[in-house]
Formats: C-alpha cells, sequence, structure tokens
C-alpha cells in the first residue's frame, strides 16, 4: 500500500478536511469500496477527488482485491453466445451463493458489439481486447472505470491467427506491458518468432529478441507472479512436443517451467496435445492448456469427454508445488468445454461449460447451474472472473469513455 | 500448563482492565510494549475509553478461543458490528490506535458497506467534511461520471 507519506506529500495537511478519522483510516475504508460508489464520491471534496483519481489510491485499493480468500471487488463477466454481443457483470459471490443471480450491470462495448472479439486478457482489473481478425485492434478497457485506450498499431500487420499475445503488468517499472508474438503453431513450422513489446507507459512498441527454440499456442499467455506463460511446441521432424515456458516482464528473459506429473490420457507420445480437427477425437484424448485461478496459475488437464482434472501452483517461488485439486467429470449434459474460472474455499468449482456457467460441488459430485435471466436465450458465450479497479489504462491522457469508438 | 501473565490496561476514565498477555498482544501497540519491558504497571491507554476497551476485549476473546469454527466466527462478526455508527467509528479509532490490523480491516470494511450506498451530501454529513466545490465544478463531475450517480 503506498506510504502515509507518499499519500500526505500528495495532498496536504491542510487540504485533508477529514476530521473524525486520520488520512490512513480514510484510505482503509475507501479502498473497499466498489468503484462505482467512489465515482461518485469524488464530487464530496476536492480533497476526496485528488485522494480517489491518485495512481497510489489505485494500488491502494488493488491490494485489497489481491486478497485471494475473500470476494471483495471480485466479479463475473459475462459474454452472450452469438453477435451482436451483450455484456454484462455481477459479483462473484452472487454467482456462488444465489441460484438465481439478482444483481447484473449491463456494460457497454467501447467498440461495436456487432464485431468479433478475437481475444481476451486480463491484467489487474485492465483488459487487453483483439477486436476483428487482424492484429491492428488492440485496446485496453477497464470495465469497472469504462475508460478504453486503443493501443497504437504494432507496425507489422498480421492475422489474428498468426499472432498470440500476453498481459501483464511489470511491478519495479510499474508499467502494463503488452506482448505481440508472430510465430503461432500452425501448419507451417516456421520457427523464429518475431517479438514486440508495448509500454504503456511510453505508449509505443519495439522489437524484442527473436524466440528460435519453439513455436506458441494461440493461446493467450497467463500472468502469474511477473512473467507471462504460453504453451510452445517443439517439433523435431517426427513428433510435436508441448511444454511451457514463462517470459519475465522485468527482464525480458525467457525461461522454463516444470508441468506436474499429469495423467498422459489416450495420447500418441509424451505431452501432445491434439489441434487436430474434431474427428481426431477419442473420448479420453488429452488436451491441456494453462489458466489462472485466483491469483494461482493452473494447468487444466482436458480429458476429451471425460474429464478435467486442476492442477494448481500453489506456491509460484516453490517450483514442485503443483497440487490436483479437483477433477470436474463430464457428466451428461455438461459440455462441450469446461472452463473453471473460481475454486472457493469449501471446494466449490465455478465454472463455464461452453453455454452455462455452473457450480460444481466435488463432495456431492454435483453440478447447479447459475440462472442468469438476460443470458437465457441463448446461452453465455464466455465468462471471466475479474477485480474491479480504478487501474487506468490512460497514463498519458489519451484514454477516453466514449459512448462507441467508430473505427 | 505454563502460567499465564495478565497485563493491566487503564483506559482514558481511569478504569482498568485485567487481561492475558497472549490475548492483549494482538494489540501491536501493546505487545511493542511488552517486548521493550515497559510493562511492570498497568499500560495507559488515553485514547480508548472504557465503553470502547470493553468492546474491544469482547472481540479479542472470541478470536482467541479455542475450538471456534470459522462460520461461528463470522456470525460473531457480524453481530459484533451491528452498532451504532458512533460507536462502530470509536472502534475503529481505538483498533487503529491499538494497531490490531486484523480488527481494523474488519471495521474498516463494515463501514465501507454502510456507507457504498450514500449520497456525496451524506457522505460529507457522516465525516464532517466541508464541500469546498462551486455549484458548478460539482455538476461538472457529476455530468463526467453520470453512470456513477444512477
Amino acid at each position: 500500500m503506498a506510504t502515509t507519506n507518499e499519500m500526505k506529500n500528495f495532498i496536504s495537511k491542510d487540504q485533508m478536511q477529514i476530521t473524525i478519522f486520520p488520512l490512513e483510516i480514510i484510505i482503509e475504508i475507501l479502498s473497499r469500496l466498489p468503484v462505482k460508489s467512489l465515482f461518485k464520491f469524488k464530487c464530496v471534496s476536492k480533497s476526496w477527488l485528488s485522494l480517489i483519481s491518485s495512481s497510489h489510491f489505485a494500488k491502494s485499493h488493488l491490494k485489497i482485491s489481491s486478497r485471494n480468500n475473500k470476494f471483495s471487488h471480485k466479479n463475473l463477466l459475462l459474454l452472450s453466445m452469438y453477435l451482436p454481443h451483450t455484456l454484462c457483470s455481477c459479483p462473484l459471490y452472487s454467482a456462488l451463493h444465489e441460484k438465481t443471480i439478482s444483481c447484473i450491470n449491463k456494460l457497454n462495448f467501447p467498440w461495436n458489439p456487432s464485431n468479433i472479439i478475437a481475444g481476451v486478457s486480463l491484467c489487474n482489473g485492465l483488459f487487453l481486447i483483439c477486436i476483428g481478425m487482424y492484429n491492428n485492434n488492440l485496446f485496453l478497457w477497464n470495465p469497472s472505470t469504462r475508460k478504453t485506450k486503443k493501443l497504437p498499431f504494432s507496425g507489422n500487420e498480421y492475422s489474428r491467427c498468426d499472432v498470440t499475445y500476453g498481459f501483464g503488468y511489470d511491478e519495479s517499472n510499474d508499467d502494463y506491458k503488452v506482448v505481440e508474438i508472430n510465430g503461432v503453431y500452425g501448419i507451417h513450422y516456421v520457427y523464429g518468432a518475431n517479438l514486440k513489446i508495448y509500454s504503456l507507459k511510453s505508449n509505443s512498441w519495439r522489437r524484442m529478441k527473436k524466440y528460435g527454440d519453439a513455436l506458441f499456442s494461440p493461446d493467450s499467455a497467463v500472468f502469474v507472479n511477473g512473467s507471462l506463460h504460453w504453451a510452445v511446441a517443439h517439433n523435431d521432424g517426427v513428433s510435436t512436443f508441448w511444454d511451457t515456458v514463462s517470459l519475465n516482464l522485468e527482464n525480458e528473459q525467457f525461461g522454463n517451467l516444470s508441468l506436474p506429473n499429469y495423467d498422459p490420457g489416450k495420447c500418441n507420445g509424451s505431452s501432445s496435445r491434439q489441434l487436430g480437427d474434431s474427428s481426431d477425437f477419442e473420448p479420453g484424448i488429452l488436451n491441456w492448456a494453462l489458466g489462472k485461478l485466483g491469483d494461482c496459475l493452473c494447468l487444466f488437464c482436458d480429458y476429451y469427454k471425460v474429464k478435467l482434472d486442476v492442477w494448481v501452483m500453489k506456491d509460484y517461488k516453490a517450483k514442485g508445488s503443483w497440487t490436483k485439486s479437483v477433477s470436474l467429470p463430464y457428466t451428461t449434459g455438461i459440455g462441450p468445454r469446461i472452463s473453471p474460472l473460481w475454486i472457493s474455499d469449501n471446494g466449490e468449482v465455478l465454472l463455464h461449460d461452453g453455454s452455462h456457467v455452473m457450480v460444481y460441488d466435488a463432495s456431492k459430485d454435483e453440478y447447479k447451474r447459475v440462472e442468469i435471466h438476460e443470458m437465457d436465450d441463448n446461452g453465455v458465450g464466455a465468462a471471466t472472473v475479474y477485480a474491479e479497479s480504478l487501474v487506468s489504462p490512460d497514463l498519458d491522457g489519451t484514454a477516453n469513455t466514449p459512448e462507441l469508438i467508430l473505427y | 500448563m505454563s502460567s499465564t501473565k495478565l497485563l493491566t490496561l487503564k483506559t482514558s476514565d481511569g478504569e482498568e482492565f485485567k487481561l492475558d498477555e497472549a490475548v492483549a498482544v494482538k494489540s501491536q501497540a501493546i505487545k511493542n510494549m511488552v517486548e521493550d519491558d515497559c510493562v511492570s504497571n498497568a499500560i495507559p491507554l488515553p485514547n480508548v475509553d472504557s465503553k470502547t476497551m470493553t468492546k474491544v476485549i469482547e472481540y479479542w476473546k472470541k478470536h482467541s478461543e479455542e475450538g471456534v469454527s470459522k462460520d461461528q466466527l463470522n456470525d460473531f462478526d457480524k453481530g459484533f458490528l451491528e452498532v451504532h455508527h458512533s460507536v462502530l467509528y470509536d472502534l475503529l479509532l481505538a483498533a487503529n490506535y491499538l494497531n490490531d490490523k486484523e480488527l481494523v480491516d474488519v471495521i474498516c470494511q463494515e463501514v465501507a458497506d454502510r456507507i457504498k450506498g450514500k449520497t456525496p451530501e451524506e457522505i460529507r454529513k457522516e465525516f464532517d467534511i466541508k464541500n469546498d466545490f462551486t455549484p458548478e465544478e460539482e455538476e461538472k463531475i457529476r455530468q463526467e461520471n453520470a453512470w456513477a450517480f444512477d
């Protein structure tokens, strides 16, 4: 949390007229308020406006969200199934504890809702969204503050299928960074991925060193503990071998990440992921993906139509600390594809199964659907848990709260 | 079983409270005094009155009890915080002065929950804050953030 001294330098004692509580208590209280309340309270007084708008306070507010075992500031974002999309959010607490969600906020897209959302990454309540089928429509969006920023073009036009992204926060430089990698596993085995990195602070892209060792998964990176993590494919001319790689955002160094001893399932060769068309899928075939639950890096091992095993790396520093947390069965009616969203302290798993949001209770081996009336017609296309934050996608004044960005 | 040391705390209105040291050190401020070895007599707490100290000790004792489940503690906390805001604010100031981070956290969350739906004017009354915006300035902020006011 920003020290009281830092805050006091920012707001002089004369300005802070709080007569009942000292400044540090006011910050503690305000840090626990939802963003909507904070925006309302901007007009309480000039000192409150300064405080709430400061980046120091945004960090304090964020610290409260990252208390893993509580629901503070955490929401569930829901995207409708078909275009034109509708977007809603509700408190995570409601999704887990209410059979029918009562508090749904409809959100406005800052872009045309008839355009395809071709990729989403999330960090500290800020989303990186890729719109359309090329790499020239990237946005940073904070749904809680409703501020958006379009990123400058990275310089090389690629089809969306040929690039993969990573988005995260470099704490030592207090900067949000986006990595764009052209070198995605596909039909052509062309090694030598081109990497570019965008810094929000400088609002510009620059080239990084090429990465020649493997091809990247099209899935966006998972950001945990200061590093981005991707699944990568190595091909020795005979077969494809998948493992994972990490990229530290502070020193921009690549590293390895060892995976747990997961059940290999029915597969041809160690740790292969089937990326062929669905006719290649036999029940039990393993397809794994990296993920994140709370603040922990996870490995989701999907055994086609049989089960999904969730492995969690509880302690990032202790690299051997993978634990198999829960196994979600593909019982009748569940599917086509399970995506875990949150695991609560009592072992309940909130998940999206491709069309609905559900809660799985491992102790009863039971799924319960979460009723969301706003999404009834065609179901939920995608869902993610995010923390409300005051993080601004704008460090240079170019973000705005548009009615609609027309492009 | 080792004998527990009893500490004496003296509040602003002269009342004395005797408490197990193991419980009293939930207050980082008291813990520091114990470690610095200046607790031969009663520990003076000039910023806390006896009414508030009674409540604080009630909280500390419950949270030091053995065999209490998480659910039971949650229920206790809920009931404990169902007090008039003036009592709550006295508790918060005491918890801050005594430097008990856990209690400060719990009370701040309760205060936040109580104020989140209030209007700016109600907030000003609650915390005795002067509105130093001109009507035009205030209107501008409301318009820029209209979505927050519905």
